[in-house]
């Protein structure tokens, strides 16, 4: 139960957030789509390996083909999905503690939220560059 | 058939709008060069930084010409991105007039927004809302967290010039957030502080600029890389120092 409640807040969030972007309308349920599965790529890593940075990685690869399958399918940018699919897994919790700590005065505990921040960006950003590049070394190809 | 600073003067105008519209440095270098080449130019080259675009093409008979356009605004509207897609796609089968395609352009630089300010900030703050259930927190907090999400979004709209000021948006943003989380946590209406604070700046975090930071990167673009992994840095210090400022008071 609780894990379709999550998908479905998924959906809901990362939908929400291509509003905010200005996402073609076409596009917007399909944003919900790779928001829900991206989301259950999480969801299945963290139970099975129980490492977020792991998981976070699996599930920027799911964004990352999910977003260059639909681009090809409806014919826009995959941009349009991943700025807004990568967004529910965006180290907003680590950040937050990173300045929370630090404006408390531990600077260790700080020091180490901002370690898994910048680890959990990276985790996203290398998922992404690794589909895109892959994406179009294949079309160079054919 | 248009002549070579006219389709520099085209190139360099779809470039700038998928630019600021917060396209990667590599889509906007991609885009310039089909353009150049669908005019039947021989070779085009085209240097993007966040801030500039330079572009030089030679039509094969040693007329080079080149051309320098600044950026100075930087949002994100993906539609806009979308339909200059198109348009550099579309130039490929049928090349267009000089006056036509700037006026294509120009139709797709002024369009209206997709979505009016109403229902961004309600539809954006429903999915902010939603992060709350994506944390495993209370559900408890997911009017409150709607509720912070919605003032921070929707002063961020109303700020008239500061808006158009490099990080204040961002520090008014994060100020905005921290101040009402803490009143709804004082009065007890929700009861985890640091997940109202965040969906309240969630649409504000760079996360889309971190990721394209470290793409450039790999590509090769280090310039771009650089640039835009300092303005990241510099605007989640921003969200930081605003949601600093206010959490002092009640801290």
């Amino acid at each position: 139960m609780t894990v379709i409640l999550n998908l479905i807040a998924a959906f809901i969030m990362v939908l929400g957030f291509g509003i905010i972007f200005q996402a073609p309308k076409r596009s917007l349920y399909l944003l919900g789509v790779t928001g829900s599965i991206s989301w259950g790529g999480f969801l299945i890593g963290q139970n099975l390996i129980d490492n977020t940075v792991t998981s976070v990685f699996i599930a920027s690869l799911i964004i990352g083909v999910c977003s260059e399958l639909f681009a090809r399918w409806i014919k826009l940018p995959a941009t349009v999905f991943i700025i807004s699919g990568i967004l529910p897994l965006v180290p907003g919790i680590p950040a937050y503690n990173t300045m929370f700590f630090i404006l408390r005065g531990d600077y260790l505990e700080g020091l180490e939220a901002g370690i898994d921040t910048l680890l959990i960006a990276g985790a996203i950003s290398f998922a992404i560059a690794i589909t895109g590049t892959a994406a179009r070394y294949y079309k160079k190809k054919k | 058939m248009p002549t070579v600073e006219e389709i520099l003067n085209i190139a360099a105008y779809a470039g700038n709008i998928i630019l600021s519209n917060g396209a990667e440095t590599y889509r906007a270098e991609e885009t310039i060069t089909l353009i150049c080449k669908a005019y039947g130019m021989k070779s085009v080259d085209s240097l993007v930084t966040p801030t500039g675009i330079f572009i030089s093409i030679d039509n094969g008979k040693n007329n080079s010409k080149t051309i320098v356009k600044r950026v100075t605004n930087r949002t994100h509207n993906l539609t806009k991105i979308s339909k200059i897609n198109n348009f550099s796609r579309q130039l490929q089968t049928e090349p267009l007039d000089y006056q036509i395609a700037i006026k294509k352009l120009n139709q797709i630089n002024y369009r209206e927004d997709e979505y009016n300010l109403i229902l961004t900030t309600l539809l954006g703050s429903l999915g902010a809302a939603a992060f709350v259930i994506l944390v495993e927190a209370n559900y408890i907090n997911l009017i409150p967290a709607f509720l912070v999400s919605l003032s921070s979004q929707f002063t961020i709209k109303k700020i008239g010039f500061l808006g158009s000021i490099n990080f204040i948006p961002e520090i008014i943003a994060g100020l905005i957030a921290g101040f009402v989380s803490s009143l709804l946590y004082h009065f007890k209406i929700g009861d985890t502080l640091n997940v109202m604070v965040i969906s309240g700046i969630l649409p504000f975090v760079p996360g889309v600029s971190i990721t394209n930071s470290i793409r450039d990167a790999i590509n090769g673009d280090l310039i771009s890389a650089t640039s835009r992994g300092v303005a990241t840095i510099l605007i989640a210090i921003s969200l930081a120092i605003g949601v600093a400022i206010s959490l002092g008071v009640f801290i």
